[in-house]
C-alpha cells in the first residue's frame, strides 16, 4: 500500500527543489560569513542514502529554523557549516522528512526512509495524475513492495496488498494462471482484470496451451519480470477505470516498468535462492487400518497387513530450490534516460514434472529532441519455459494418497526401476492403484509449455503549444507458443493406463496483439484552476493461430517429429477480433480543494452484429479536499482529508465466443462413411447464434475518503461501493430441443456487489527504533439480481456435475446440495426414515435433510451450501527498522468462503479400494462422525452434500522478512567506492495457515477438466493440486 | 488558437486514417455462416451427416459437459440384469451403482447426456429440411431424396426418445430459432408414434433400396420398412409389425452371416445381415474424449468409440481398460454349454485376450464375475490396430437382420400366430449361431425360446431392457436380483422407463414436464 503524502511537505519540497539550483549561491554566500562570524560554528560531513543503500543527489540540508542549508552532492556526499547543537533537516522528495541532532558529532550519515513518497504520481490510463487529486478509487504498490515476497508473476505482488483485490491460485504449480478480483465476481463470464504494460493492454487468453488439460495453461503474466516494475496501479472503480471503456468492468490494472532519472548511472543486481518445500501432506490410512477397512467391506488384504506403510507421498513431493537474478542499468542526462536490465528466474516445483524458468530482457528509453519532441520506448522479450504434469500424471499427490499404503514405489526389476502393479502387490486393489511416480518421470511423460514474447510499445509525443501535447503509442504483444506432449511406452499395471505407442503431440500456438492509441492532451493552469483535457483514440486488434501435430507410432523416442509416425495428423485454429474505441477525459481543480474528473469512452466491437457494436461509457467524479478548507487548514492534526464521490460505467464484450452472434458451421463434425468408411465431414451449427448480443455494462457508485494524519504518521482509506452489472453475457443452458447442448451467450441477468473497503496506515520511530503498520479489510457481497427471462437457475460443475448453482437472490455460483443431520444410528430412527428417490437407508448411513418439508428426499431438497467467494478478506503489514536492520511482516486472509472438498469426497467415501483419509477411522459404529462403510452405498450417502463443502477461512502468515543494510560509508570503502550499497536478507514465505479447512491449501479456484479457463460458476473445488510452496529465500541487493 | 485546432484537426485526420485501416466487419475464420451453405447436393450431403453423427454420440463422451461414464451404455447396459459394474471403479464414475441398482434420479446427467443428443440429431434432421425449402441447386430427386433420410433419421431418434421416455418426452418437427421460445411441450404417446410412423413412411417411400459403395452406410428404404415393423411391434401392433417384418423377409435384400462370430467381425462392416449400423472409423489424430461436438477443444473428434476404455478388463489387465462393464454370472450361466455365442460375446478363463498392443491368456482375476465383454473386440483389436488403447472402430450394429427375425417370431407369438412359423424363425436365427444346440421344437415355451435366444444372440447390444419391458417381466427379473424395478410413468401402452431431465424440465419453464 502507498501511503498517503503530507500535502505541506509537498509544497515544501517543491520550492526546494525548485529554488536550490538558483538560491545556492546565495545561501553559501551568508553561510560563509557566519562561519567566520562565530567560532563555535563546526564543519559537519556525510552521507546521505536511501533504504538500499543507494546515495541520493540533491537532498536538501537545512539547519533547522535559519535558512542556512546545502544539498548533496553527485556522490550522496554533503558538508555544512553549523552549531554544534544544531539540528540538521534532512528532506527529499518522495522521502520522509528528518530531523537529525548534531550533538557534537562532525560526521553524520544519513538514510532516508523512502516509504512515503511525497508526491505521488499515480498512473490513470492515457496520463497521470497527482494522487492528491485523484477522485476516483485507486490503489498503488511500489517496486519496494513487489520485491517484498519472491513472486514469479506479477499479480502475485497483488496478494493482500490492496484492498479491493483479491487473489487465488489456480494451483501452487510454478506459473500457474492466478484469479484476481477486484471488487468481488460481478460476472458470470470473464471476471479477470484488465492489465495494461506501459500503455499495451494485454489480452489475457487460455491459448497458449498444449493438449488439452486445463491445467497446462499458464498465467499470461508470466513473461513480466516483476523485478522490472515500478509501480502497479490498481483503477478499482469505474471512475478510474471508464477511459478503458470496453474492458475496464473487472477493474484496471497498470503496470509501469521501471525508467531511467537523471544523473549517475547505477548499477544494481539482485538475486536470491530459495528453499521451497511442502507445507501439508494428505493423512491417509496405515496399512493396518487400511486393511481393517477392506474387512469390513467384505475384502480380504490379510496377506498384505504384515507390510510396512509405503507413503505415496513422500515420491511425489520434494524440497525444491528456486532463484532469481536481476541485473539492471540505469541512469541519463537530461535529454535522455535508459534503464536495461536482465533477469533470469528458475523455479522448481515441489511436485513431480513442474518447473519453470524464464529469461528476460527489458530496455525503456526516452529521449528528446529539441524542446518539443520526446519519443520513447519500452521494450520486453522474455523466453519462458514451463514443465507441467502429462495429462496421465496430474494431481499426483492426490493420486498418490489413494494407492494402497503397502504397495511399493520401486522395484528394481520393474521398468525403469518403477514397481509395476498387480494383484501380487497390490491386491485387489490392483484396480485403484496407479504407478504415479512413474507416469511423472520424464522419461516416460513430459509435457512442456514454453512461451517467446515481445511485448513493447513505442511513441513519440509532440508538444504543439504551450500546454498542448500529442501522443501516439504503438504496442506489441505477440507470443509464440511452443509445447508438447511427449508420451513414451510404457506399462504401469493397475489403473495407470498403458502407453503402447511412442506418442507426441506438438502445439504451436501464436497470438498478436497491435494497439495504437493516439492522444491529445491539453493542460493549463489557470489562477486558481487546473484543467487537463485528453482526447484520444485507440485501436486493438488480436489475431490467435495454433498449429497442433500429433504423431503415434514413433520407431524411436528420440526421434518424434509429427510426420515421421505411423499415424500423424494435424489441426488447425484461427480466431480473430478487433476493437475500437474514442476516449477523453476532462480533469479540473478548483483551488486544489475542488476536483472532477469526468471519462468517457466510446467502443466499438466486431464481437457483436452491425447494430450493437458500439457503447458508450461515461463517468463523472468529484473530490474535496476538506483539509484545504479554512476550518481544517491550520488543524494540526490533520494533513490531507478527502472525500470522494464517483458514478461511472464500463464494459464487457468477453463471452469466450468470439463469433456468437454469428450462426457458424463447426467443421469438425464428421461422419465414416462408404466401404472405405471415408471420413466425411458433416458441417452443423454447435452453438446457438445469438444476433441480439450487445455489451455487458456495469454501473459503480462509490464514496471514499482518504485522511492523512500526524505529519504522516497516521494514513487511513474508507471506501464504501456498488457495483451493478447488467446485461450480463452469460452462456444460459437452453432445452436442448435446440440441438444445441453448450448454452448460447446471451445478455440475461444482473449482479450487484456491495461492499467496503478500509486501509490504514501507523508509522512512527521510537529513537533509532522504527515501525509501522498497515492493514487494509474489504468486505463484499454478491448478489445475483436477475437471470434471464424465466430466471431458470444455472446448474454448473466440472464433468456434468450439479455441485453448483447460481439463482437470483443469492451469490454467483454458490455450492447446492443435500443437507446432512447426522447419522441414522437405531432401527427406530431408521424406521422414520423419509422415503429417499436417490437411495435407501441402513444404519450408519447418513440422514439426509428433507428441506422443502413435503416427507421425502428428491433432488429438490438441494439447498444453498457457501459461496466459493470470501465475504470479508484482508492483509497486514507490519514493519521494523533498527540500525541497518529490518523485518517486515505480511499476513493475508479470507473468511466467509466455502470450498468443495473434492479430494476428501473420493477420500472418505469408503467403498472402493482406493486408500482413505486417516478420519475414517472414526466411522460408524465406532464413532458417529462418518457412515458405515459400504460397497454399495445404497443410501447414496457419497451424492454431494455438505459433507463435502468446508469453511475455507483462513489466516496465512504469508511473508516474513529480516533484512541487513550495510552502512552505506563502509560498502564505499571497499574497492574504492565501487561498491555503492549493500542490502542481505532472508525471507519466508507461505510459512504458517490458520484454518479449518483440511485439504491441501484453502486457497483453491477451480477444478480439474478440459475446459480452460476461469469458470466462475464452479469455483472453489479442491482436485488436489499442487499446493502452494513454502519457501524460505536468502537475498541480496548490490549497487555498484 | 488557431493552431490548437489546425492540430486537433490533424488528430481527428489520422484517427480517421487508422479507423479506415481496422475493420470490425470480422468474420470467424474456423468456420463456414450458415448463410453461405446449403446451396449444393455435397453441402447437403455433409448436414445430412451431422445427424447420423449425433447417433455416434450416444456412445461417446461429453467430457466437458455431460461427463465421460459412457452414458449410453449406464441406460442400456448397466441397466439390466447381463452386465453389473465393477465395484472398485466406483470411484471414476459413481452414479453407475444409481443405474445398476435403478435408484438414480432425474437429475442423473445420463439422461441429459442421452436426450441432448436424440434431440440434436432430430435439430440437425429439421435443419435439413428447413434448407430444403429456401433456394438451393438441388435437382427435384435430390431434394426428394434428403427430405426422406431426414425424416428416417427424425423418426430415428424420436423412437429412441419414445423407447426411453414413453413418447412423453417432446415430438419435435420444426427448428426452433426463437431463443424465448424453445422449449417443446410433452408429446402423447400416441401423437409420437404415429408420427414415428409417418416419418418412417414417407422414408420408405423416397429413400433408395441401397446405396452404392461410397455412401453405405447411409439409411435404406429397407431400413425404413424393418424399423416400420419393430415400432409397430413395440406398440403392440402386432398386424402392422407383422406385415412389415414379413415384407423385409420376403423381399428385402438382408441374409444371415454364417456365423455370430462374424457378424461382429471388423472385416465384415455393413454386411449382409445389417439393417442399420452406426458407422466409426479409424482417424489418424484420435482422442476418444472429444467423440461428440459439444467439446471446447476445436480439433479434429474422434470417429471412434470408447470400448476399449470401458469395457476391456481393468484390474491390473494388460491394455489399460477399466472393466467397469462386467458380464454377470446370470447371463454367463444363460449360455448352453457349447453355443458359440459365448466365446464371441464374453472372455472366461483361458481365452485368448486382445487389447490394444496386448495378447494375452484371459486370467478371471481381472474381473469380479471372471469374465469380460468380448463382443465387438477380440481379434478384431488386432485387425483394427487402433490408434489410441481405449478405442474401437468397429461398427455397432444397431439393427440387424437376426433381429429383425427374432421380433417377427415375436409378433407372431403374440399375436396368437402359428407356432410352426414362429419356431422356424427362432431356429433360423439359432442353428446359423448355434449350430449343435437342439433347435426349438413346437412343443416348447415358443416366447420362453424368444426370451432365451435373443439373451444370448443380443447381448450387450442394447436390446435386454427394452425387450423386459416389453415382454412385461421387468419386474420379476429385477426383483430376483434384489433390484425395485420402477418406471418413471406408465399413462401410456409403453412405460417411460426413465425420467426426462430435470435440468430440461427446468428450461422449458413449466412447458415440459416430468413423464408420469
Amino acid at each position: 500500500m502507498k501511503k498517503n503524502q503530507n500535502s505541506r511537505h509537498v509544497s515544501y519540497n517543491n520550492r526546494c527543489l525548485h529554488l536550490s539550483p538558483k538560491i545556492k549561491p546565495l545561501l553559501i554566500l551568508p553561510l560563509l560569513l557566519v562561519f567566520f562570524a562565530i567560532p563555535a560554528f563546526s564543519q559537519i560531513s556525510g552521507t546521505v542514502t536511501d533504504n538500499n543503500g543507494e546515495t541520493l543527489i540533491g537532498v536538501n540540508i537545512i539547519e533547522k529554523g535559519t535558512t542556512n542549508g546545502t544539498t548533496t552532492d553527485i556522490d550522496g556526499k554533503y558538508s555544512i557549516e553549523c552549531p554544534s547543537d544544531a539540528i540538521l533537516t534532512f528532506s527529499y522528495t518522495g522521502f520522509n522528512n528528518q530531523e537529525v541532532a548534531i550533538a557534537g558529532r562532525s560526521s553524520i550519515d544519513v538514510v532516508m526512509d523512502g516509504a512515503v513518497e511525497l508526491d505521488e504520481i499515480i498512473v490513470v490510463g492515457f496520463g497521470t495524475q497527482r494522487k492528491v487529486d485523484l477522485t476516483g478509487a485507486v490503489g498503488s504498490i511500489s517496486a519496494d513492495e513487489i520485491a517484498a515476497t519472491p513472486v514469479l508473476t506479477a499479480d502475485q505482488a497483488l496478494r493482500g496488498r490492496l484492498s479491493g483485490v483479491q487473489l487465488s491460485n489456480r494451483s501452487g504449480a510454478p506459473g500457474s494462471p492466478i484469479n484476481v478480483r477486484i471488487r468481488g465476481v460481478g460476472t458470470t463470464g470473464n471476471n479477470q482484470p484488465l492489465w495494461v504494460v506501459d500503455g499495451v493492454p494485454i489480452v489475457q487468453t487460455t491459448n497458449i496451451t498444449v493438449n488439452t488439460a486445463a491445467n497446462t495453461e499458464s498465467n499470461p503474466l508470466v513473461g513480466i519480470n516483476p523485478s522490472d516494475i515500478q509501480s502497479i496501479d490498481v483503477l478499482k472503480d469505474a471512475s478510474a477505470a471508464a477511459i478503458y471503456g470496453a474492458r475496464a468492468a473487472n477493474g484496471v490494472i497498470i503496470v509501469t516498468t521501471k525508467r531511467g532519472k537523471e544523473g549517475r548511472t547505477s548499477l544494481v543486481y539482485d538475486g536470491y535462492y530459495g528453499v521451497q518445500s511442502v507445507r501439508k501432506k494428505l493423512d491417509v490410512l496405515d496399512v493396518a487400518g487400511y486393511t481393517a477397512l477392506q474387512s469390513d467391506l467384505g475384502r480380504d488384504f490379510s496377506t498384505f497387513s504384515g507390510l510396512p506403510f509405503v507413503d505415496w507421498q513422500d515420491e511425489v513431493f520434494s524440497q525444491a530450490g528456486m532463484q532469481s537474478h536481476n541485473m539492471s542499468a540505469s541512469g541519463g542526462t537530461e535529454n535522455m534516460n535508459f534503464n536495461i536490465s536482465g533477469g533470469y528466474f528458475k523455479q522448481d516445483g515441489i511436485e513431480l514434472a513442474t518447473a519453470f524458468e524464464r529469461y528476460s530482457v527489458k530496455a525503456n528509453s526516452d529521449i528528446k529532441v529539441g524542446k518539443r519532441i520526446k519519443i520513447g520506448e519500452s521494450l520486453n522479450i522474455s523466453f519462458t519455459d514451463r514443465l507441467v504434469q502429462s495429462e496421465p500424471g496430474r494431481a499426483p499427490a492426490f493420486i498418490a494418497a489413494q494407492n494402497a499404503p503397502f504397495t511399493e514405489v520401486f522395484d528394481e526389476s520393474g521398468p525403469g526401476g518403477y514397481a509395476v502393479i498387480s494383484a501380487d502387490n497390490a491386491g485387489p486393489a490392483a484396480g485403484s492403484t496407479q504407478q504415479i511416480v512413474g507416469l511423472n518421470d520424464l522419461s516416460n511423460n513430459e509435457t512442456r509449455v514454453n512461451t517467446r514474447r515481445i511485448l513493447g510499445s513505442i511513441y513519440g509525443e509532440l508538444e504543439l503549444a504551450q500546454g498542448l501535447k500529442f501522443k501516439t503509442q504503438a504496442g506489441i504483444d505477440y507470443s509464440i507458443g511452443e509445447g508438447g506432449w511427449f508420451s513414451n511406452i510404457y506399462n504401469f499395471g493397475g489403473a495407470s493406463a498403458a502407453s503402447t505407442d511412442v506418442f507426441q503431440v506438438v502445439s504451436k500456438p501464436s497470438e498478436l496483439t497491435t494497439n495504437i492509441a493516439n492522444t491529445l492532451t491539453y493542460t493549463n493552469n489557470f489562477d486558481r484552476g487546473n484543467l487537463t483535457v485528453v482526447l484520444g483514440h485507440e485501436e486493438t486488434n488480436f489475431e490467435f493461430d495454433r498449429l497442433r501435430g500429433q504423431g503415434r507410432g514413433f520407431l524411436s523416442p528420440s526421434v518424434t517429429l509429427v510426420n515421421t509416425a505411423a499415424n500423424s495428423s494435424v489441426g488447425q485454429e484461427a480466431d480473430q477480433w478487433a476493437l475500437r474505441g474514442f476516449l477523453g477525459r476532462i480533469a479540473y481543480s478548483h483551488d486544489d480543494k475542488y476536483l472532477v474528473t469526468i471519462n468517457g469512452r466510446l467502443d466499438a466491437t466486431s464481437r457483436f452484429a452491425d447494430g450493437n457494436r458500439s457503447d458508450f461509457f461515461p463517468s463523472v467524479s468529484v473530490g474535496w479536499r476538506l483539509s484545504e478548507e479554512d476550518f481544517l487548514k491550520d488543524n494540526s492534526l490533520i494533513d490531507e482529508m478527502k472525500l470522494r464521490l464517483a458514478w461511472g460505467q464500463s464494459g464487457n464484450q468477453f463471452t469466450g465466443t468470439n463469433f456468437a452472434y454469428l450462426s457458424t458451421l463447426g467443421l469438425t463434425s464428421l461422419y465414416p462413411l462408404g466401404a472405405a468408411q471415408t471420413i466425411t465431414a458433416a458441417p452443423t451449427p454447435f452453438v446457438f447464434a445469438n444476433p441480439t448480443l450487445k455489451w455487458e455494462v456495469s454501473t459503480q457508485t462509490g464514496v471514499g475518503l482518504d485522511v492523512s494524519m500526524m505529519e504522516g504518521r497516521v494514513d487511513f482509506s474508507v471506501d464504501l461501493f456498488q457495483k451493478e452489472t447488467t446485461d450480463i453475457l452469460v452462456g444460459v443452458p437452453i432445452s436442448a430441443v435446440s440441438g444445441f447442448l453448450l448454452p448460447p451467450d446471451v445478455n440475461a441477468g444482473k449482479v450487484k456487489n456491495t461492499g467496503i473497503e478500509i486501509s490504514g496506515l501507523y508509522q512512527n520511530r521510537a529513537g533509532k527504533l522504527g515501525y509501522n503498520i498497515s492493514a487494509n479489510l474489504t468486505a463484499v457481497k454478491n448478489e445475483v439480481i436477475e437471470l434471464g427471462d424465466n430466471e431458470t437457475p444455472i446448474i454448473s460443475g466440472y464433468f456434468g456435475a450439479q455441485t453448483h448453482r447460481t439463482m437470483v437472490g443469492e451469490s454467483i455460483g454458490h455450492f447446492y446440495g443435500y443437507e446432512t443431520a447426522g447419522l441414522y444410528t437405531t432401527q427406530a430412527e431408521l424406521d422414520a426414515a423419509l422415503p429417499d428417490e436417490s437411495g435407501t437407508p441402513e444404519i450408519g448411513d447418513i440422514r439426509f435433510v428433507d428441506a422443502n418439508g413435503d416427507g421425502a428426499i428428491t433432488p429438490l431438497d438441494r439447498v444453498t451450501l457457501g459461496s466459493p467467494q470470501p465475504s470479508v478478506f484482508y492483509g497486514v503489514n507490519l514493519g521494523f527498522d533498527y540500525e541497518g536492520f529490518d523485518i517486515g511482516i505480511f499476513m493475508q486472509g479470507a473468511s466467509g468462503l466455502n470450498v468443495f472438498n473434492n479430494v476428501r469426497r473420493t477420500m472418505e467415501s469408503m467403498n472402493g479400494t482406493a486408500n482413505q483419509f486417516a478420519t475414517v477411522a472414526n466411522r460408524f459404529p465406532a464413532s458417529n462422525d462418518l457412515p458405515r462403510a459400504t460397497v454399495a452405498d445404497p443410501n447414496n450417502n457419497n451424492r454431494f452434500s455438505d459433507r463435502w463443502v468446508e469453511k475455507a477461512d483462513y489466516l496465512r502468515l504469508q511473508n516474513l522478512q529480516i533484512g541487513y543494510t550495510f552502512d552505506s560509508e563502509k560498502i564505499r570503502g571497499i574497492g574504492d567506492g565501487f561498491f555503492q550499497g549493500l542490502r542481505l536478507y532472508v525471507s519466508m514465505t507461505n510459512l504458517i495457515t490458520l484454518t479449518s479447512y483440511s485439504g491441501l491449501d484453502p486457497e483453491v479456484t477451480r477444478g480439474f477438466s478440459f475446459q480452460k479457463g476461469e469458470q466462475p460458476l464452479a469455483s472453489g473445488q479442491d482436485d488436489g493440486f499442487t499446493p502452494t510452496p513454502r519457501i524460505v529465500q536468502f537475498g541480496t541487493r548490490v549497487s555498484f | 488558437m488557431k493552431k490548437i485546432f489546425l492540430f486537433f484537426s490533424l488528430t481527428i485526420g489520422v484517427s480517421f486514417i487508422f479507423t479506415q485501416c481496422n475493420n470490425l466487419d470480422l468474420a470467424p475464420l474456423d468456420g463456414i455462416t450458415e448463410d453461405t451453405f446449403y446451396k449444393t447436393a455435397s453441402d447437403f450431403r455433409g448436414a445430412i451427416l451431422a445427424s447420423y453423427s449425433s447417433m455416434q454420440s450416444f456412445n461417446g463422451t461429453s467430457t466437458e459437459n455431460l461427463g465421460e461414464c459412457a452414458e449410453w451404455w449406464k441406460l442400456t447396459l448397466m441397466t439390466t440384469d447381463d452386465i453389473t459394474f465393477d465395484e472398485t471403479q466406483l470411484g471414476s464414475c459413481a452414479t453407475n451403482t444409481a443405474m445398476d441398482n435403478f435408484t438414480f434420479t432425474s437429475n442423473d446427467r445420463a439422461f441429459q447426456s442421452l436426450f441432448t443428443h436424440v434431440y440434436q440429431g432430430i435439430f440437425r434432421a429439421n435443419l435439413v429440411i428447413d434448407k430444403l425449402a429456401e433456394e438451393n441447386e438441388l435437382t427435384a430427386d435430390e431434394a426428394s431424396l434428403f427430405e426422406a433420410e431426414a425424416k428416417f433419421l427424425r423418426a430415428w431418434f424420436h423412437f429412441q426418445s419414445w423407447k426411453y421416455w414413453g413418447g412423453q418426452g417432446p415430438l419435435a418437427l420444426e427448428t426452433r430459432r426463437d431463443i424465448n421460445d424453445i422449449a417443446l411441450p410433452n408429446s402423447t404417446p400416441e401423437a409420437m408414434s404415429a408420427a414415428i410412423l409417418e416419418d418412417f413412411a414417407a422414408a420408405a417411400q423416397n429413400l433408395p433400396a441401397s446405396w452404392d459403395d461410397s455412401n453405405l452406410g447411409r439409411a435404406t428404404s429397407w431400413a425404413a420398412k424393418a424399423y416400420i415393423g419393430k415400432v409397430n411391434l413395440y406398440t403392440k401392433n402386432y398386424g402392422a409389425a407383422i406385415s412389415a417384418f414379413q415384407d423385409v423377409y420376403n423381399n428385402g435384400p438382408y441374409s444371415l452371416m454364417p456365423t455370430h462370430e462374424d457378424v461382429f467381425s471388423f472385416d465384415f462392416e455393413n454386411n449382409s445381415e445389417s439393417i442399420f449400423e452406426m458407422q466409426y472409423a479409424s482417424n489418424s489424430d484420435d482422442n476418444g474424449w472429444v467423440l461428440d461436438d459439444n467439446h471446447s477443444e476445436n480439433f479434429k473428434a474422434s470417429q471412434g468409440i470408447m470400448r476399449a476404455w470401458w469395457q476391456d478388463a481393468g484390474r491390473g489387465a494388460p491394455g489399460g481398460g477399466l472393466g467397469i462393464n462386467i458380464p454377470t454370472t446370470e447371463l454367463i450361466a444363460e449360455f448352453e454349454a457349447d453355443d458359440p455365442r459365448k466365446t464371441s460375446t464374453i472372455y472366461t478363463e483361458g481365452d485368448t485376450y486382445y487389447a490394444a498392443g496386448v495378447e494375452a491368456t484371459y486370467d478371471p482375476v481381472w474381473s469380479p464375475t471372471g469374465a469380460t465383454m468380448r463382443k465387438y473386440r477380440g481379434v478384431n483389436v488386432a485387425k483394427m490396430n487402433p490408434v489410441n488403447f481405449a478405442i474401437d472402430y468397429n461398427n455397432e450394429r444397431f439393427y440387424r437382420y437376426a433381429d429383425l427375425i427374432l421380433m417377427y417370431a415375436e409378433a407372431i407369438a403374440f399375436n396368437g400366430g402359428s407356432t410352426s412359423e414362429a419356431v422356424g424363425l427362432i431356429n433360423e436365427v439359432r442353428s446359423r449361431s448355434c449350430p449343435s444346440c437342439t433347435p426349438v421344437s413346437e412343443g416348447d415355451d415358443v416366447v420362453a425360446a424368444i426370451q432365451h435366444e435373443r439373451r444370448v444372440e443380443f447381448a450387450f447390444e442394447g436390446h435386454r431392457l427394452f425387450d423386459l419391458v416389453r415382454w412385461d417381466i421387468a419386474e420379476e427379473v429385477f426383483s430376483a436380483q434384489g433390484i425395485d424395478f420402477k418406471t418413471w410413468g406408465t399413462s401410456g401402452s409403453w412405460p417411460a422407463i426413465f425420467p426426462l431431465p430435470q435440468s430440461e424440465i427446468d428450461r422449458g419453464g413449466g412447458v415440459l414436464n416430468q413423464v408420469n
